[in-house]
This record gives C-alpha cells, structure tokens and sequence, in this order.
C-alpha cells in the first residue's frame, strides 16, 4: 500500500507544476519578462510618444477652418465630420493608436507582479509601475475629452464614459464606464504614479513626477477642479519653472524656420504626439482662425513662431516637435503657468495671476520693442485675458475641444461655426456633437 | 545479395527433398451444438498452416504433410482443437456457441489492451500479414490501400511548416494547423524519422479513427492516430527465429513525363525575343546575369565574334540535343533496396525476449548509397508474482551519402530563364561543356585575367569533387513497471527516453565549383602588381550541422478490471508528462585538409569587396546556433468501458491537457476532451439466434480531440531596438504578436455511428460506419475589440471551423473451394470537408478567391470543399486565337472587366463556375488475394473518385519572361481554322490578364478519377521445409508495385495525381521470410 501511497504523491506532484509549462517552446521567441524588458517597452517612444494622443478633437476644434476648395475635396465621410455630424470610420484610429499604450502598460504592470523588487532593481522597477500608471492615466484623459461628455464637479457624471482596461488579455471583455468613474480612475492612476516616479525624467519622453503633477494639474482644470489643480501646478512649477526666452536662439528656437521648436524644448514636461488619423486641421490645407489670429499683439514673437501666411490666412507651423505633421500635444511649464494662473484668479487671486500671465507673456516678447506689464481690473477681465492667453499659447495642441465643453458648461456659451460657400454648420453649446463618434468597426464589440 | 542467393539455393534443395513427408488426409463435417452445419469454419493446422474451410453444408477435406494441432475457428463460436496424426475420415467437429466468451483479438489503443468486440469506437488492426503484403522500408506508407479511412494526399498541403506524411484520416479536421496524423510507437508519442523504424520489428499496426478511440491523445489526436506495436517475446515459448531478405529495384525517373516545351520551338522564341531586344537588358545590366547559350551565340554573331555559318551550326547542335536523356545515362541510376533482417523471440519461466537486427542498404537515383541499420531487443521479467518489469532498446544508425549533382531543374535554370530544355552536358566529340551557373559567359570568360581560379561550372564532373555525408542515430529507451495492487487493479509506470542526432558534413573539393566560385569571389587583385590576396583561403570547404531532438516520457497509470455475473468493468486512469527539445547548429571550414588535419580561419566579421561585381558580401558561413525548441505536455486521462450480458457496452473518455504552447488560462481551466460510446451485439440477442448474421453490432460514439500546432505561442512577441541617439538612444521594444493566455488546441468534433456485421453462410463480413468530423477553434484570422490592443486590424486565434463527414465501408469475401481460395476486401470511403467559417477581410467573391489557386493548397472560402477548383466559362478562341470568355452572355476578350466582374459577383456572374474538389471524395481499395495451396497471389487496386485537377498549359507571360516552357506551344493557334484551344503567341504581350484567363478556364479543367494498381504479390509458401528441417515456416515472394494507372478520366491520360512531377517508379523486389 505504501508505493500506491507515494505513487499517489507523484501524480499530484505532477498535477500541481505548473511550472513546468511555463518554459518557453522556442527561445528565438523574445518574450518581454525581465524589469530591463519592460523598461525598454515603455521607452519605445514609436509606440509610446509618437501619434498616440487624439486627432479627432483638434479636427473638430475652431482653431482652423477649411477653404471652400479644400472642403470640395473632402471625402463624403470627411464632409460630415467637418460639420459635427455622425460619421463613419474604422481601423486604424484615435482609439487603437491610444489604447495600444494602454496595453502596453497594462503589460507591464502585470508582468511586474512576477518580477520582485529588490535593492538593484529598485529604481528601475518603480520607473516602470510609476510610468504605466502615468501612461494610463494621460492616455484616458485625452479619450476622454474626446469620446465623453466634460466632468462636472457639482452634477452627476453618469454619462457613458470610455473603456477602462486593466488587463493585457484581449479575451477580457471590454467595458465602458460612467464619465465619474473615468476621471476618477486618471486622478488615482497620475496620484498613485507620484509616489514612483524620479522628479524629472532621464529623457523627456519619459514620465516623472513633474509630468505627475502637470498631468493632476491638466485633468484637475478640464474637470473645474480648480483648487486642487492649482496645488499640483504649483507643484510642477516648484520643480521646474523654466520657459523660452523667445530673443534667445539659444533656448532651442529658431523663430523663422519651418519648424522653429526641436523635439524635446525647453519648456517640454512631458512629450507625446498627436495621430495622423483625422487631417482636417493638417496645415497644408488648414487655415487658423481669423479670431485666433488676431489675439495675438504686434510685439508677441509667437505671431511669427507660430504661424505663416498661406495666401490672405495662415496657417500652423509652431508645433513642439520636429515636424509639421506630428502636432505635439504633450505637457509643457508654458501650459503649468496657464493653468496656475486661471485657478488663482478664479480662486480671486487676480494679482498673483496677472503676475503668472506677465511672465509667460515677457518671454513671448519681442526684445525690441518695450514690453508694458498687463494690468487686469477686474476679477472678470483677468480671467478673460488668462482664457484668451490660454487659447493662443496652447493652440493646435488638442487642448481647445476640452477647453470650450469645460467653459460652455460654466455657461460661456462658445458655438462653432464653420461656413462653406452659402452653407454654415453650427455646433450649439451643450449639443451631443460635442461627443465624437467612436470607430464603427468596433459596433461589434462595445 | 549473396546472402539472398544462398538462401534461396537452400530452399530450392530443400524442395526436391520434399518427396520423403507422410500425407494425412482428414475429411469430416463441422455442426454447432444445434446440429445446423456451419459454413466457412477456417480450419488451420498449426504447425504446417495449412488450411481449408467449410462449405455450405459444413464439410470439409484437408491434407496434412504431417502429424499436426489443427483449429477450428469460426465468428461466434468457440475454437475447436485436435491432434490429428493419421488418416481420418467423416468426423463430427461440434462448435460451441461464443456466449460468455470474449473474442481473443486484442486492439492495443496505445494506452491499454482491449477486446475488439467492446470497442465502440473507430479503429482499423493491421496485422502482420497485411503489413508484410507490401515491401516498403517505410511502415507508413505500406498502410496506403489496406487501411480502411486512410489515404495519402499527393501534392496537397497548407500553410503549416510540420506536414511530413501527406496521410489523412477521414479527410481534414483543420485549415491552418499540422495535417499529419499523430504517430505512437508503442506507449509513446514517436517524433523521431519513421524512417528509423523497421517494418520487420513491427507485429502489427492500429489505426485510431473516431473520437471515441482518439480522445484519449487528447488534444493531439484530431488528425487520427497511427499507432506501431513492435514484436514482443512469448512467455515459456521457445525459441523462435526469423529471417527475412528483400531487394528491390526500381526504375529510373522518367523525366519525359514532364511537360517539355520542344528544343526548335524553345529556341525559335529565345530567337524572336532577342530580335526584339528583350535580351538587350540582361545582356547590358553590370551584374553579368547567366544568360542562355543560344543568347549567348546570338550576342556573339551580333557583335560579329560568330559567323552566320558557325551560328547555324550551334543552333542545330542544340535543336538535336536530348538533354533528358544525358541527364538520365549520366545521372540516374536504377535504385536498389536490400533488406535485411534477423528477429529471435524467446522465453523462460519468468523472463522473454525479442531481439531484432535489421540493415536496410538502400541507393538513391543518383546511385549514392543509404545504410541503415536498426538493433532492438525487449525483455519482460517477472520480478515477483505481482511485479513486472519491461526493458527495451531501439537504437537505429544510419549513413546516408550524397552528391552534389545539380537537379534536372536546377540545371535547367540559367539566370531569369527557368526551364531552358535544350542543354548538353557534353559536345559533338564527347567533351564535358561548360555551364555559366552565376554569371555570363561574357563576364566569366573575361574576369581575371588568368589569376582566379576557373570560373565555369561542369556539372557532370563537378559530382567527383564532392561527398556529402550524413548521419543519423537514434537511442529509444523504455522501462515499464507493472504491478498487481489487488486482485482487478494494478498499477503501471512507463518510461521513455529518446534521443537523436544527425550530423551533415558537406565536402566541397578545391575543384568543386561551389568551392571555386567562394575563393575567386573573395579573391582581391592588386591591378599594378597583379598579386592576389585571397580571402578565403584555397583548399577544401567543409560545411557542418548538427540537429538532436531529445524527448523524455513518464507515465502512471492505474488499470481496473473486474468482473461479476453480467457485468463487465474496464477502466483507467492515468497521467502523462511529456517534453520534446530540438537543438541544433552549422558552421564552415575553409582550406580544409582532411589528413592530415588542417584548416584556416577566415574573417566572418567583416564585409568584403566581392568579384566579380564588387559587392559588397560577408563570408558565408558563419556559425549559426539554431533555437531551442521545447515542447511540453501534461496530460490526465481515464477512460472505461462496461459491459452487460457481453452485449450492451457503455464506454467513455476524458483526457485534459496542458502545454506550453497553450495560454496559461488555458491551461489553468479544467476543460478537458472526452467522448461517449455505445455498442448493442444484437447478434448475441437469443431472439437473434439462428438468423442469417453470425456477428451483428451496432455502435454509436461521439466525442472531442484536438489538433495542437507546435509553432503558434501564446505569449506576447516583442522586437528589440534601440531609439535614435537624438531622442536619448534608450534601448526600446514593441510587441508585434499579441499574447493569448486563452490559446488553445484546436478542437475536433466526432460523431460515428457503425455496423459490424459478418454472415459466415455466404464467407461475407465487413463493416459500415458513417462520421461527421467538425473542427471548432481552428487557428485562424479575425477582427477583434481593437481596444484590447490596437496593434494590428485582425489577430490569429481560435475562430475558424470547418466541416466535414463520411463513410467508410469494407466488405470482406471469401470463397472457397478445396485447396484453392479466393479473398477479396473492398474499401469504400467518401469524404468532403469544407469551410465553415473563416474570416476574410476582402470584399472578393467567394469563387474569385478559389480561382487564384489551383487546388494544391487550402484555401478556406466558406460553405466550400477545403481544396477546391473553380473555372472560367469558356468561350473558345476568337478570330485572332485570343481565348474568350463569357460577361453578361457575350463572348468577351475583355479580361479586365471579366475578372472584375467576377470579383464582384462571383457566381452570380456566367463567367465563372465553381468545379468541385480537389482532393478525392470517394476512395478505396480492391484487394484480391488468390491462394492454392501454397502459392498466394495477391494485388491492389486503388481508386479515387470525385475530383478534379487542372491541366497545366502554356503561359507566355512566364514563357517570356521567365523562359517557361510548355509543349502546348506546339499547338498554338496559329492559324485561321486551326483546330486548337490553345491561344496564339504574340509578342509583344498586348492584353493583360490573357494567360491568367486561359490557365484558369474550363478547358484545361479535368476529371481526376482514376484507378491505380498498387502492387502485385506472388509468394510460395515452403511447407514441404517444415517436416524435414527445423523451419516453422518459410515462403518466398516477389513483389512489384507502383504500377500505374489503369484507367484515368481524362483524354490526354494525364497522372491527376502526378501531373508535372514524376510519379513513384515502378520497384519490383525479391524476398524470403522464414522462421525456425
């Protein structure tokens, strides 16, 4: 009886290793496991930085207009979307190209569970958990201006917001959750991210704490959250205040070129790209608008950074990345001052933001011509000047479509328009058109 | 030889001395207890084998060379035993009914021993007389015609890279997934070469059909199972040897099989292009393409090197030349095969044995000599009344030369022209001719100046500077403990360990092009001094490899038997842990010296300044470590079978496997494959008895396999880089194949259903079953919630399905009359499997998609035959000979519009019409098997059913572009009024889609149903040797097979199954096998 007995330990013994299917079946196959691994896929800034962050919303955006030509050109599809209509498209989009970082953090923050941290690995290990939570969370953020309706801090958000994933196999069903569980989710990821990340990062396409907190700051104001943003822009500021002296070709700018800005600037906090899968702001056929062109005051050296002319309009050129085509629409101090500025004149600290805005301003300024201090009179007029600000700084960075559902939820009562020969469209305040449409090959699934 | 010669000089003395044995003659009546005579009682004395049976009214006559055991057997009765020394006449033999008593034939599943007659799956038992009626050295394909659901796929694949025996089982169960049916030798999973298994160690072969036999290989078993039983030691028997010689001999490739463009017409276009300057490129480009002689020639007089006479004199040198026939005198030889093979089979009180020696000597067609040798030995101890230890050893070497003699095809090759037909290897006076492999004559003749080696290339030569040597060994190791625990339960333990490796030197000579064309291209000339640095040094090149697969196998299983009054309990249950490694790596020598041992280094590292083009070129050769595979399985399993009264039996299985190769949620869920079975024995009924059917048994089985394909993952693949300096130059990675922790095996689905039946009256038996087979889970493409990834559009996993069913039929006949016999099996089987469900992201038609192939691969188009055919309507030619077909009911020469028309609509449209399958879906066998006395003569027919198979034809698109020829060009249009399909040349080339439309049109579609006969038999068997010498038993045969097509659905008498390759050769062999 004693050999069945142990004959018995045998085959439990057998049953219970499962070890010994997890050897891999082929060792040419390169299968990402060590903490350096995951590090390299997080630093894969073609898959991470680059095309990742939502077209559609600056497509829809009234930073630029289309001429009656370009629009004839326009697809079927293209016409609707040009005027806030439902449309149709599939594969490839704004929801892969972001999704696919999701997954990859996910990824990674799975496979960590098997990868113990120790004392070598330590800095390493928290760089990646605190780089995929901060992916995650940049990443919902920017879908969710896109694809949801705007967080409102006194009302209900049970709206459809989007999908929220946390796990890298595809069998999982995807799940759509309501707008409050959504932005909750990016709060605690970007808050759960500080505790890992270094202070500044070793490449600006990595996450830090920096990135961090400008991201708390960004999400916190779309939401109108704006006390608790103004801590983390400050925050952000604390460790990094720099901005581009616009005189200095020596800050990385060179003013007349095609693409005055590099990769990585100076005021670069974190740096990602927007995709190539909705072109109808693209600058060879896109013109700014005449509104937001003529913001911009005559000593102000973004006007030429910015911008060049295209017969009587103009069109873009002053994006944050080395090429025309890839809009960057990642973080910068530029953005941080912005933000702490309307948040302290909304918190009624009107000098303490003129002072911000003076800052920003004076590094915009041409040299050779005397730059006057702005004065605001009041509460109403700062905020204006700060939103105004706001507008031509950050242009053409996906950052508008927020902007305008945040504001019109306040009751700013922004509507686009565009015309078109004898035709205008209109996008009314608080329309469903404020919600882009999703990919309809994905009707199947979600 | 000598030995065989020797042999068989024995045996012919051995005959005459035949005259001396005693003749018993015994004649009588066999009746059942019910005194009813029985018919067809198989009467075999058994030492002699001499045998007879009854005839309707249950008489009998048989003569027996001497004092002998003699059975009586018949279906459902008992078996009768007699000694029999003298004459004996009119005895009463009495049978008793088979009630209780279960029938002795023992189906080995691989995993138990079961009665034939419980089984309610699907399984066909060859035994060793059915194996041994072909001569093969390979045991797989001795199975093709004898086995009953099983056929061999010529010329069909997939895409799948581990397809390595072309057999089906009951047609496909999968898409893109392994087709190979899953091969067991003995208790274990073989994935060594079936060719190191000699088919004399094999006693008798199982083959596992429905879900009921193979769900217990689990996820492995979805394309059947084919399992080896080797010869195994009587207990207490004495001892027992056998001896068996064969040679064989086939004969040479027949390369005028080929379709074969004639050399005047070949030439007369090389001829027409070249006058069109469509040569003027090859002949200008820097980088010397080969061109081909008559192009060379025709440059030559062009540039006024060759006078118009010598030119006329060339081309009709080459319009003469036979290339085929060179090729086949100077290098084809007629193959031989000489086997030869030594088995002992012994026993004492608690030990036997089996030892087994076999060489096989076998030449390839160019002459070069294979030799394998295999050596096993079994032993079985009775440690202790309960305990019982097996030992056994296969060990199998194998030396295996060869030359490097260029292919027919390759040397027909010669730059961008890829079938050039009127070479010579030798001139008007017998002289070798060069060859210009790589480069132009022009170039070639040129380069050098005289310092670099020959650079021309003489294949018949080149053969001597090289030897190409590989060899194999194989170790197979097994232990198995068996022990009794209590009575009807007991416990086994088994063991196997595998290992084998394979060496490959290949020798190049100094003098051997492939040498000569490295060492000149890696040669530098210093123009001024005229010095030559070589890089590769001169000397011999040797190129090595080595690749071991190395497996490791545990088994525990606990086996219940038991039975009380009516009720009969089998049962077991068990587990298997499994892990298969592949290794391997090459590397190159250069200014190799065998003896004594020299060799020099060469610089792999860096990039050379190569001739004669200055390229810039590695050095070949690098060592090279190929991956590790490593495969690993686990697996439970048990399976029981109950039967009542011997006739209501109730089976079932279940199996659950984990691999490695499957997602790890896959292998942490417990959903296991298994299988049900019924079966009735109505003729065991008492309500049944005395009816016409001696056995007559339903069964009803239903069940899951599954089919694993050993190269997916199920983990997430990544590419490795770095970024950009600019951007931080980090190291950085993506995952290109997403992980899919729920891969899985595919599944395959099973229903039989079956009749047994044997009516011993009319010598008439045979079974009838007929089967779905669906596979669910298939590997396959599909769209997916892209926000779980978002990488790619669509993703590979378990989506796609297909369908199949069948039935498979054998009927057995046997008449006979005194001393002569006549037994004829026929099998039936149908089959059609289709696509059931497979993703496809085009919005082409379904017919569209079919057209595109030609049927040799699968191509999975919903609701249609896996391998499937589809034609364009023909119109026939127009008045210029262009072919026509039909849009919207006009003839059209519109192939654009036509084969957009037919993307669209597909069917819809006349233009197109979907053929039918192109793999057979009725199939068999018609075997006969005549005997008297002791001769036995014995043959095959093949046949296949319900398909079809495009004739190939010319294309001048790839005739002109890529020197295809064909010998339809002969007849072409050419003419108004002449009476051909085949559409006229012209160029150049002014319709696009022309030679697409013709070679997809219906006029090339054929019928591919044919009738082969496999093999013929005659063999005598020796009794006469038995009473005189100490011979058991011993016959001698001769064997002839492949011996073509007898009849064939088409005008022309095109092969369907071989069209454009050579079919097998005819092989006709000698042998003998005895035993004493």
């Amino acid at each position: 009886m004693n050999k069945i007995l142990k004959l018995i330990a045998l085959i439990c013994l057998l049953s219970s290793c499962n070890d010994f299917l997890d050897e891999k079946s082929n060792n040419r196959l390169a299968v990402p496991v060590t903490i350096d691994d995951l590090q390299a896929l997080l630093d894969n800034q073609t898959f991470i930085n680059t095309l990742r962050t939502p077209s559609i919303l600056q497509s829809s955006a009234d930073d630029t207009f289309l001429l009656e030509q370009n629009y004839n050109g326009l697809s079927a599809e293209n016409k609707l979307f040009y005027a806030w209509k439902p449309f149709d498209y599939f594969y490839s989009n704004d929801w892969s190209a972001a999704y696919q970082v999701i997954y990859t953090a996910n990824y990674c923050l799975e496979t960590l569970e098997n990868v113990p941290k120790n004392v070598q690995n330590r800095q390493v290990w928290e760089n990646v958990y605190g780089s995929a939570c901060f992916l995650k969370s940049y990443y919902y953020l920017g879908l969710l201006w896109a694809f949801s309706k705007e967080y409102d801090p006194k009302g209900n958000n049970d709206s459809r917001g989007i999908v929220l994933r946390s796990d890298s196999d595809f069998n999982v069903p995807s799940i759509f959750f309501t707008v409050g569980e959504c932005y909750d989710e990016v709060i605690s990821l970007a808050e759960e991210s500080l505790g890992y990340l270094p202070e500044t990062p070793l490449v600006k396409a990595r996450p830090s704490k920096l990135a961090a907190h400008s991201l708390l700051a960004r999400a916190l104001l779309s939401m109108g959250m704006y006390e608790d943003a103004l801590t983390h822009a400050e925050h952000a500021l604390a460790i990094d205040d720099s901005l581009i002296d616009f005189n200095n070709a020596d800050d990385g700018i060179n003013i007349d070129a095609p693409t005055p800005f590099t990769k990585f600037t100076k005021e670069t906090i974190f740096y990602s790209e927007m995709t190539q899968k909705f072109t109808l702001h693209r600058a060879s056929t896109a013109l700014i608008d005449t509104v937001l062109f003529q913001l911009f005051e005559d000593g102000d050296l973004r006007r030429r950074a910015y911008y060049q002319p295209s017969g009587k309009f103009y069109k873009f050129k002053g994006t944050h990345s080395h090429s025309i085509q890839s809009l960057f629409s990642g973080l910068t101090t530029a953005e941080m001052y912005l933000i702490r500025a309307e948040c302290r004149v909304r918190h009624s600290e009107s000098q303490a933001a003129m002072n911000d805005l003076n800052r920003l301003l004076k590094s915009r300024w041409d040299e050779s011509i005397p730059y006057v201090e702005k004065i605001g009179d009041s509460k109403e007029s700062v905020l204006k000047m700060v939103l105004d600000e706001r507008r031509k700084e950050l242009a053409m960075r996906g950052i508008r479509w927020s902007d305008i559902k945040r504001l019109n939820r306040e009751g700013h009562e922004i509507q686009l328009t565009r015309k078109v020969g004898g035709e205008t469209f209109v996008l009314q305040p608080q329309s469903e058109g404020f919600i882009l449409p999703l990919p309809r090959d994905l009707d199947n699934f979600l | 030889m000598r030995i065989l010669i020797v042999a068989l000089m024995m045996l012919l003395f051995q005959l005459n001395s035949d005259a001396q044995t005693k003749n018993i003659s015994i004649s009588g009546q066999v009746l059942s207890e019910d005194k009813q005579p029985i018919s067809y009682v198989n009467i075999r004395a058994v030492k002699t084998n001499q045998n007879t049976v009854t005839d309707e009214r249950g008489h009998f006559l048989l003569q027996l060379p001497l004092s002998d055991t003699v059975l009586f057997s018949a279906v459902g009765f008992k078996r009768h035993k007699m000694w029999l020394d003298s004459d004996r006449k009119d005895i009463l033999i009495v049978l008793d009914r088979l009630e209780n008593v279960i029938d002795e034939v023992e189906v080995n599943t691989g995993y138990q021993k079961i009665a034939a007659n419980r089984i309610n799956g699907s399984v066909t038992v060859l035994d060793n007389e059915a194996i041994n009626r072909q001569v093969s050295p390979n045991i797989l394909e001795r199975l093709n015609g004898i086995t009953n659901g099983l056929t061999v796929q010529v010329g069909r694949m997939n895409n799948n890279p581990q397809n390595k025996t072309n057999i089906t089982i009951r047609g496909y169960s999968t898409i893109n997934g392994p087709l190979d049916p899953l091969i067991v030798l003995d208790n274990f999973v073989y994935e060594g070469d079936i060719e190191n298994i000699n088919p004399n160690d094999i006693e008798s072969v199982t083959v596992l059909k429905d879900a009921e036999a193979t769900s217990i290989y689990g996820a492995r078993g979805g394309n059947g199972v084919i399992i080896l039983t080797t010869k195994k030691g009587n207990a207490e028997g004495p001892l027992r040897v056998s001896v068996s010689i064969n040679t064989a001999v086939s004969e040479k490739p027949n390369l005028y099989a080929l379709p074969e463009m004639n050399n005047a017409d070949y030439i007369a276009v090389e001829e027409l292009l070249f006058e069109e300057g469509f040569f003027d490129r090859d002949l200008t480009r820097t980088t010397f393409p080969p061109i081909s002689p008559i192009v060379y020639m025709l440059a030559k007089k062009k540039q006024g090197l060759l006078s118009d006479e010598e030119y006329a004199s060339e081309r009709k040198f080459y319009t003469q030349t036979d290339f085929r026939r060179q090729y086949t005198d100077l290098f084809y030889h007629n193959t031989t095969t000489s086997q030869y093979y030594v088995g002992l089979t012994g026993g004492a009180a608690k030990t036997n044995f089996a030892f087994g020696a076999g060489h096989n000597r076998m030449g390839d067609d160019y002459g070069q000599p294979t030799n394998k040798t295999n050596l096993r030995s079994h032993f079985d101890i009775q440690l202790s009344k309960k305990i019982k230890l097996s030992l056994s050893g296969l060990f199998t070497s194998e030396h295996a030369k060869s030359g490097q003699v260029a292919s027919y095809e390759q040397l027909r090759r010669i730059g961008n022209r890829q079938s050039v037909p009127y070479l010579s290897l030798l001139d008007e006076g017998g002289e070798e001719m060069a060859f210009y492999k790589d480069y132009s004559p022009f170039l070639i003749d040129t380069i050098g100046k005289g310092l670099l080696m020959d650079w021309r290339y003489f294949p018949y030569s080149d053969a001597k500077f090289t030897d190409f040597n590989s060899r194999l060994s194989e170790l197979l190791g097994n232990v198995a403990l068996e022990a009794k625990i209590v009575d009807g339960l007991d416990v086994s333990v088994y063991y196997q360990m595998q290992d084998q490796n394979i060496n490959s030197e290949r020798l190049y000579g100094q003098d051997s092009y492939y040498a000569r064309n490295i060492i000149n291209r890696f040669s530098q000339i210093d123009e001024s001094t005229g010095r030559v640095t070589y890089n590769v040094p001169g000397g011999d090149i040797v190129d090595r490899s080595i690749a071991s697969i190395r497996s490791q196998s545990l088994r525990t299983q606990l086996n219940f038997s038991k039975s009380f009054k009516d009720h009969r309990i089998l049962a077991m249950l068990g587990m298997e842990g499994r892990e298969v490694k592949n290794v391997g790596e090459s590397w190159t020598h250069y200014g190799y010296r065998k003896d004594p041992l020299s060799y020099l280094p060469v610089d792999f590292a860096n990039i050379y300044n190569s001739l004669p083009l200055r390229g810039f070129d590695y050095i070949p050769g690098a060592p090279i470590i190929e991956p590790t595979t490593i495969n690993r399985f686990i697996s439970m399993y048990g399976n029981f079978n109950y039967t009542y009264l011997d006739r209501y039996s109730l089976s079932g299985n279940i199996r659950r496997d984990g691999s490695n190769i499957y997602g790890v949620s896959t292998n942490d869920r417990w959903k296991p494959l298994w299988s049900l079975g019924l079966g009735y024995d109505i003729a065991k009924e008492t309500f049944f008895q005395g009816n016409a059917f001696d056995r007559l048994r339903l069964k009803a089985t239903y069940g899951f396999s599954g089919n694993v394909d050993l190269s997916r993952s199920a983990l997430p693949i990544a590419a490795f880089g770095n970024n950009p300096p600019d951007v931080g130059g980090l190291p950085s990675a993506s995952i290109g194949t997403l992980n899919n922790p729920r891969l899985r095996w595919e599944q395959v689905r099973q229903i039989n259903m079956g009749l047994d039946f044997a009516i011993n009256r009319l010598g008439l038996n045979g079974s009838i079953e007929y089967y779905q087979k669906d596979g669910t889970d298939l590997y396959g493409p599909t769209d997916y919630d892209y926000t779980t990834w978002g990488g790619a559009q669509t993703i590979v996993t378990n989506v796609a399905a297909m369908e199949g069913n069948g039935i498979d039929l054998l009927l057995r006949y046997l008449w006979k009359k005194r001393d002569f016999s006549w037994t004829s099996t026929f099998i039936y089987n149908y089959n059609l499997s289709k696509t059931k469900k497979y993703y496809e992201s085009s919005r082409r038609s379904a017919l569209s998609r079919i057209i595109v192939q030609s049927g040799t691969r699968i191509t999975p188009v919903e609701g249609f035959p896996l391998y499937s055919l589809a034609a364009y309507r023909w119109g026939g030619l127009d008045a210029q000979g262009n072919p026509q077909g039909y849009l919207e009911g006009e003839l059209t020469t519109d192939y654009a519009a036509l084969t957009n028309a037919v993307n669209e609509l597909g069917e819809e449209t006349e233009s197109i019409r979907y053929v039918g399958p192109t793999t057979p879906t009725s199939f068999g066998s018609w075997q006969h098997e005549f005997r008297y006395k002791g001769f036995a003569l014995s043959f095959n027919l093949l046949y296949k059913m319900g398909y079809y198979f495009r004739k190939s034809s010319i294309n001048y698109s790839s005739l002109i572009n890529f020197g295809f020829g064909h010998p339809d060009y002969a007849l072409r249009w050419q003419n108004p009024g002449d009476d051909t399909h085949v559409p006229s040349f012209e160029y150049p080339l002014r319709m696009s889609g022309r030679d697409n439309f013709y070679a997809g049109s219906d006029v090339l579609v054929r019928n591919a149903s044919n009738v082969r006969l496999q093999f013929v038999n005659f063999s005598y068997n020796l009794d006469a040797l038995r009473d005189v010498s100490f011979f058991k038993d011993a016959s001698i045969y001769m064997n002839v097979s492949n011996l073509g097509l007898i009849w064939v659905d088409n005008k022309e008498g095109l092969d369907p199954d071989y069209a454009d390759v050579i079919a097998p050769r005819r092989s006709w062999s000698i042998g003998l096998r005895t035993s004493f």
